[in-house]
């Protein structure tokens, strides 16, 4: 029921929708650029140790300080923006089923990312250098949540999704294999491959963003 | 359900509800978003800023000046009044469905 001067309910359904379709295209191109940046800093994380490998023992734990800290930054400020769209958005589809919307999401985030974070120190202190093969196996919850994020930013997963969230997950276990073993040069070579798969699914989603289609049928004014 | 009367319009609220996903968006996107001609969406904008929900600024990018919408504290708050009052809708119409 609404009152004289208000939108209809199909008006305001339609609005969540038309908002929904038009967020549909702008989440694909930023989840695009999301994963060209990853894999950007996967490439960065496996090869900084080359780069200043040659570097005099005095200046090497501030250069990985700062190359780590610099890329952490970045793509940390970037994953926040756009898990925070994703979660907004996740919420107004939810909206249309009130039931299922569970609230939270910004607990939900920050608590993977103190998991992923406190997980790298905690293992390295306690297991040393060997101690990164438990990290890499806890990368998979940040896998899982990464995979929920993007089925839910789209409905169902796209192909740029599923191309992501299994390299990522196998890049994560034949890492950590290989990291228990001391067997480092595979470390790098997992990380490697998951970049290229990241590469192919950003230009993939960034290619394949759906079309927007102009105005609607719905646009009505109740001055 | 919407108290505020700049949103009695499905163009208004569309503007709204995406830049409160977005919290920033360009002119040329919100055309895009809405398929409304240049003047047309210049005046949804401006009624939106003089509601408060919105603020417009000019930024300059390496391809030239361009106009930016910036969803406003209010604005979020009317985002909000929208959001319940789709689960109100999504509840009656879960109950309507049950009896």
């Amino acid at each position: 029921m609404t009152s004289e001067g208000e939108l209809s309910r199909d008006e305001l359904e339609w609005v969540s929708r038309r908002t929904l379709d038009f967020e549909e295209y702008v989440l694909r191109r930023a989840w695009g650029v999301f994963y060209a940046t990853w894999a950007a800093a996967y490439l960065a994380y496996v090869g900084l140790p080359y780069l200043l490998s040659g570097l005099p023992n005095a200046f090497a734990w501030l250069a990985y300080a700062l190359g780590y800290g610099v890329v952490s930054l970045s793509v940390g400020m970037l994953t926040g923006r756009i898990f925070f769209t994703a979660g907004r958005t996740l919420r107004l589809r939810r909206s249309l089923e009130p039931e299922s919307w569970r609230r939270g999401f910004g607990l939900r985030f920050i608590a993977v990312f103190v998991i992923f974070f406190a997980s790298a120190g905690l293992s390295v202190y306690f297991f040393g250098a060997r101690g990164i093969s438990l990290y890499f196996v806890v990368l998979l919850v940040y896998d899982v949540y990464l995979f929920h994020l993007l089925k839910s930013s789209f409905g169902k997963l796209s192909i740029d999704g599923l191309v992501a969230t299994i390299s990522y997950g196998a890049g994560a276990l034949a890492s950590s294999a290989a990291a228990a073993l001391g067997l480092w040069d595979y470390v790098t070579t997992a990380w490697v491959v998951t970049a290229a798969c990241w590469l192919f699914s950003s230009v993939y989603a960034l290619y394949h963003a759906p079309e927007v289609y102009a105005g609607g049928s719905l646009m009505v004014e109740r001055d | 359900m919407l108290d505020e009367p700049a949103l009695r319009s499905t163009a208004r609220l569309l503007i709204l509800a995406s830049l409160a996903l977005n919290r920033r968006m360009g002119f040329a996107t919100l055309l895009q978003l809405t398929g409304l001609g240049k003047g047309s969406l210049s005046a949804h904008l401006d009624q939106l800023e003089e509601a408060g929900l919105l603020r417009l600024r000019r930024v300059f990018t390496i391809a030239g000046p361009r106009v930016v919408a910036d969803i406003t504290p209010k604005g979020l708050d009317a985002y909000e009044k929208y959001i319940g009052a789709l689960e109100k809708l999504g509840s009656a119409r879960k109950e309507g469905a049950r009896d």
